[in-house]
């Protein structure tokens, strides 16, 4: 098939509404531009478009499931936002919002929506926007204290057909504002699934806001996910991306420091099995002085799955007095894993202190044999080694029914 | 046979029919660059028909490519038509004393620490008999003839060896290999040949230094090395003198082969025009460097000081084929004023047990951009395979900019890899440490960034590293305060 074809069907144009403007521009650009093949370096290990070509010729769209999908609901947290196939779904969502949350279509927000088009950004990004018709924007007042996190659970249903979702989050934290959002991605059914997530999150001065993106999809679903992030001065901002399959999986999380003396911190942890695969892109914008940021990705590939790592750190010539440190770390599990990696610095200011390291390698054989020497079978021992090996990141999700959530995962995902 | 077989046979058969001369009787070619100037190459060399088939199979294949822009670097469009792609040797202008040279040139000597003997002979004053260096460079000749090391020209080689270059050429680096590398094998001028036979350890460092005849290379230079089963060679590349060449591009190729149980260490010093401090003029070096471990425990090395060009763009690589061969890569790079290096090296490992190590430190000042860029690639076959990699960026001043560009492709559980990199700029308490003691800044620069660097000079031959560590300091003079 044609690409322009397959645009045309991915890009669905749904009836002139406040997002026609946005729509048309972003249809024009990734109509000219094409998704990426494996000649753009971005995409060079994974090769999205080729799937994407192959099989949705036909595909469902976006019409609401039949299925009764309430058994797939974690609890979570008081406050759970569920979208099926991109659409908010009020009869599986619960939720008694707290004071200082507001949630709103992201119609009101339509001016940072078209922004976001230009010939630069990223080809998924502008499909996302092309076939844009809801969205939903969370907003967290001034110095507002969130305890517990607001959970947006997307599940992509393909039990009946192929089915492509392009959910879009907006989330505005306004000064001093604290709060937690989740999202987590589930899948359903086992036709072809493709969701294109779009979330972009303001964070003002002196705010502290967490996000934590969970990937839970099973081997029928492709994932592409882009991530905004603006950080403003004196606000933290702590990312944390967990991926435990899909069939291919790519996260682009960018963060601008654009205020000073802001901070951000990058966790994440990939997980991959059989066939899947899973490519993490992040980029963290250093644009001004006297600002931190932290990453730390690691990753466990079995089976013959694929793990991809890339990590920019780029320090702006006026982002004087910067810290920034990454870190990448990977076992292999079999013979048939594969693991590219590819931590980047590209730094134009001097006075500065950046470092990154990446590691790749099996299970450490005298570990094994310390635990092995005390009795613990060979399987146990590798779990246990595994689980501290992963909790290093997800010790840092601090709300506890997450954590334990994303533990639970892991441990049936490293069982198996 | 196909329609297109068919008529692509008609006509290169077509093209040898009356066979072919040369008109041209200058010592330069026009410039520009088409099949003439190819076979009038050829032809001014003497070449056999073969290697003119080589360069006309890399001249047509240089055709299909398109220039590369994927590195970090940026210049003007390269006008290929307007270079000239051959001219003889020219005799330099013999001088009767140093005092006719550019004062300028003489001042770097002297602080690089270069005898007066070897300043004449560099600026082409007539050397007095008793330090011949021809003589000098016959006897050397004769030491390595006896242990029947081929040391000579590419020209010479031709002629005396073919079945060796007809064997090698281009095994590492094919004519298809990438747009430079082709443009090298059409049309490269001249280069070195060095092979070490079995079992010889060549007792002294094969350096172009020695060899006057082909002091002249020119900027199509082409490299070959092969050292057979469990021998072993040091070969020093370049000289710390600065070189002013009025040739703007710079595509050589090297190419090295090591057999079971050999070692090739490969040392370079650059220091070719890097423009003056506005970044006008300097020298684009595109160089294609690679070598392969061919056989089990073979061994290459790969030591580089680049401090000249205004851009340098190269990867010395290693493929370990061989079963537990290793693979070194020693770098240190400076930049000043508008320099641009994009360098680093490649790490193919496909052998079992094979083993590599990259230091990279590159040194950045005034406007300047310096880029690592390396790949370490384990194959799935290849079992317990070990890397570490360490590439640190010393930034002196806030214009200039210091990037880094792993890629690190993992097929195999058992491989153990490890990378790090930092950026800093030197501490100014670093500094303070050495005014405090009556060392001034520009002193105390030059002495850090010569710790720094030391991991890599430390690989250097003797000889060159006492030259590197002076020409460090030499490049970025004026770059502090």
């Amino acid at each position: 098939m044609e690409m322009s074809d397959l645009l045309q069907r991915l890009i669905k144009a749904p009836e002139s509404d406040s997002f026609s403007t946005a729509r048309e521009a972003a249809s024009t650009i990734i109509k000219e531009r094409g998704l990426p093949s494996r000649k753009n370096e971005e995409y060079k290990y994974t090769n999205l478009s080729k799937i994407l070509e192959r099989n949705f010729g036909e595909f469902g769209g976006n019409e609401e499931s039949a299925t009764d999908l309430s058994a797939l609901i974690p609890d979570l947290s008081d406050n759970q936002l569920v979208f099926v196939n991109g659409i908010l779904s009020e009869e599986l969502s619960s939720y008694k919002l707290p004071e200082g949350i507001t949630i709103s279509t992201i119609e009101e927000s339509k001016e940072l929506v078209e922004q976001d088009v230009g010939a630069k950004s990223d080809e998924f990004l502008l499909l996302n926007t092309s076939s844009l018709n809801t969205g939903i924007t969370i907003n967290i007042a001034k110095s507002a204290l969130i305890e517990k996190p607001i959970v947006l659970i997307h599940i992509t249903d393909s039990s009946k057909n192929q089915a492509v979702a392009h959910p879009r989050v907006l989330i505005n934290g306004a000064e001093s504002a604290q709060a937690t959002i989740a999202e987590l991605f589930i899948g359903n059914g086992d036709a072809l699934s493709f969701t294109n997530a779009v979330t972009e999150i303001n964070c003002a001065a002196s705010s502290n806001l967490s996000y934590i993106k969970i990937g839970n999809e099973n081997g029928n679903q492709l994932h592409v996910g882009n991530t905004q992030v603006n950080v403003a001065e004196k606000a933290i901002f702590n990312a944390m991306t967990v991926n435990f399959g899909g069939k291919m999986v790519r996260n682009n999380l960018q963060i601008s420091l654009n205020g000073s003396h802001s901070e951000a911190n990058l966790d994440g942890l990939y997980v991959t099995d059989n066939k899947e695969h899973i490519d993490n892109h992040t980029v963290v914008d250093h644009k001004v002085p006297n600002c931190n940021s932290n990453e730390l990705y690691k990753g466990i590939m079995n089976g013959s799955s694929k793990g991809i790592f890339n990590g920019k750190i780029y320090v702006r010539q006026d982002a004087q007095v910067t810290n920034a440190f990454q870190s990448n770390k990977n076992i292999l599990l079999s013979d048939n894993a594969t693991i590219n990696t590819k931590p980047q610095l590209e730094i134009w200011a001097d006075d500065v202190k950046c470092s990154h390291g990446c590691t790749t390698g099996k299970l450490d054989k005298e570990q094994l044999f310390y635990l092995r020497a005390r009795g613990i079978g060979e399987h146990s021992a590798k779990l246990m080694l595994l689980d501290a090996y992963a909790n290093e990141v997800i010790e840092r999700i601090k709300d506890e029914n997450l954590r334990t959530y994303v533990q639970e995962i892991l441990h049936t995902k490293i069982d198996e | 046979m196909s329609k297109d077989a068919e008529i692509l046979d008609e006509f290169t058969s077509k093209e040898y029919e009356h066979g072919w001369s040369v008109d041209f009787e200058a010592d330069e070619a026009p410039k520009g660059l088409n099949e003439d100037i190819v076979r009038f190459i050829s032809a001014k060399k003497n070449e056999p028909e073969w290697l003119l088939e080589y360069r006309l199979k890399a001249f047509r294949h240089w055709l299909t490519l398109e220039e590369p822009n994927w590195a970090a670097v940026n210049y003007p469009k390269i006008n290929f038509q307007d270079i000239i792609y051959y001219s003889a040797p020219k005799k330099q202008k013999k001088l009767d004393s140093l005092d006719e040279v550019d004062p300028e040139l003489i001042e770097t000597f002297k602080k690089l620490g270069i005898s007066l003997d070897e300043q004449k002979r560099m600026t082409g004053v007539a050397v007095d008999a008793v330090i011949d260096s021809v003589s000098v460079a016959t006897t050397f000749k004769e030491t390595l003839g006896e242990l029947g090391i081929i040391f000579c020209s590419f020209s010479e080689a031709v002629k005396d060896h073919p079945e060796l270059i007809k064997k090698y050429l281009g095994s590492v680096v094919p004519y298809t290999d990438n747009y430079y590398a082709a443009l090298n094998s059409a049309v490269f001028s001249d280069g070195s040949f060095g092979y070490i036979p079995k079992g010889v350890h060549c007792p002294m460092e094969l350096s172009t230094y020695f060899r006057i005849n082909a002091a002249n290379t020119g900027q199509f230079e082409r490299t070959l090395i092969v050292a057979e089963a469990g021998s072993y060679v040091s070969y020093l590349e370049g000289c710390t003198a600065p070189q002013r060449d009025e040739n703007q591009l710079h595509a050589a190729i090297v190419e090295i082969i090591v057999e079971a149980d050999a070692e090739v260490k490969y040392s370079t010093v650059q220091n070719w025009y890097p423009g003056d401090k506005n970044g006008k003029g300097g020298i684009y070096n595109f160089v294609t460097k690679r070598g392969i471990c061919n056989g089990d425990h073979a061994k290459l090395s790969w030591t580089q000081v680049e401090t000249g060009s205004a851009i340098t763009w190269k990867y010395p690589s290693c493929i370990l084929k061989g079963d537990y061969s290793v693979g070194e890569f020693y770098s240190v790079a400076v930049t000043n004023n508008f320099q641009q290096a994009d360098t680093g090296t490649k790490m193919i490992h496909i052998g079992k047990g094979t083993k590599s190590r990259i230091v990279s430190k590159g040194i950045s000042a005034g406007h300047s951009q310096n880029s690592y860029r390396g790949l370490v690639q384990v194959h799935k076959r290849a079992e317990n395979v070990r890397n570490f990699s360490q590439c640190d960026s010393l930034l002196l001043g806030d214009k200039c900019g210091a990037h880094t560009f792993p890629y690190i492709e993992v097929d195999n559980s058992s491989a153990q890899v490890e990378h790090e990199a930092t950026t800093s700029k030197i501490g100014e308490d670093q500094i303070f440490y050495c005014n405090q003691r009556g060392i001034g800044t520009e002193e105390a620069v030059a002495l850090i960034v010569n710790g720094y660097a030391k991991e890599v000079l430390n690989k250097l031959p003797m000889e060159f590293a006492v030259e590197a560590q002076k020409l460090l300091a030499l490049t970025l003079e004026g770059s502090v305060g």
